[in-house]
């Protein structure tokens, strides 16, 4: 099942308690972490675990395995929809 | 040895931080750390007179991190566990962190779980020891409804703050001058 970029960025936004930002403002393909993108840290990034189990019934046990995964908007949609499809 | 005099004081509540966020993360912050940053930069001061490596900070948390421990421990059963980012907020220092990463203050800091009685002594010790140039000192007051529901006490949410430095300012630190909200609202009226 498709997942569309917008409802993601929305949870994304909902679940870091991110201010002033709207999905809009947020490029799919720039990056979550690191400079130049989002600038999410560690922490973000156990809080967007815990969401894509939540949200999306996603576990991820190995970080290792879901690294790829949290590049981008663009990248972790594709990776919900391909564990959703699975 | 120079005075070690209060330059400036602020007092914030709940009310204060509807209007004033603090960038994009600062939702992020639970209420005790939104309320010691907020009540930092409303003390207005140039942290860039001092050399930030000398700049120490003192905090009092009245009920250390009770509201966030309680927050923490109720969201257990949530799908996928509770809040890593809550987690971070479980310890009564984590608004020393925030305002450290704010304003890139690296000198010395302490934290107090209980009354403000005894920062402005510690942070004063900090000036007469020579470990700073001046100290940020604040006193949290926060409790959730929920968390004061447990031990019988109100809810409270509000911060003070004020900064103490050597030379010339306010009002010198007098040896009686313990109490940091009395204080802040004595400043605030007029009369320190």
């Amino acid at each position: 099942m498709e997942i569309l970029p917008e409802e993601l960025k929305a949870k994304i936004i909902q679940s870091l308690n991110l201010e002033d930002i709207t999905p809009d403002q947020i490029d799919n393909d720039a990056p979550l972490f690191g400079t130049g993108g989002m600038e999410l840290d560690s922490i973000d990034a156990l809080e967007l675990v815990v969401m894509l189990e939540r949200e999306y019934g996603i576990v991820i046990k190995d970080i290792e395995v879901g690294r790829p995964a949290f590049k981008s908007v663009n990248t972790l949609a594709a990776f919900i929809a391909a564990k959703r499809s699975t | 040895m120079d005075k070690i005099v209060i330059t400036a004081t602020s007092q914030v509540t709940e009310a204060d931080l509807e209007s004033a966020r603090l960038g994009t993360r600062f939702g992020r912050l639970d209420l005790q750390s939104q309320l010691a940053l907020r009540a930092v930069e409303s003390l207005g001061v140039d942290f860039g007179k001092f050399s930030r490596d000398r700049i120490a900070i003192c905090l009092a948390a009245k009920y250390g991190s009770l509201s966030t421990d309680f927050d923490f421990w109720q969201g257990r059963d949530a799908v996928g566990g509770p809040s890593p980012t809550l987690f971070a907020y479980t310890l009564p220092s984590a608004a020393i962190g925030e305002i450290a990463i704010r304003h890139s203050l690296t000198g010395p800091n302490l934290c107090l779980v209980g009354g403000s009685q005894n920062v402005l002594p510690e942070a004063a010790d900090f000036l007469r020891r020579d470990e700073a140039d001046a100290c940020v000192c604040v006193f949290c007051d926060v409790i959730s409804p929920a968390a004061a529901n447990m031990i019988h006490a109100s809810s409270a949410a509000r911060a003070c703050a004020l900064f103490l430095a050597r030379g010339g300012g306010l009002h010198e630190l007098r040896e009686f001058d313990r109490d940091m909200e009395s204080l802040c609202a004595r400043f605030r009226a007029g009369n320190p």
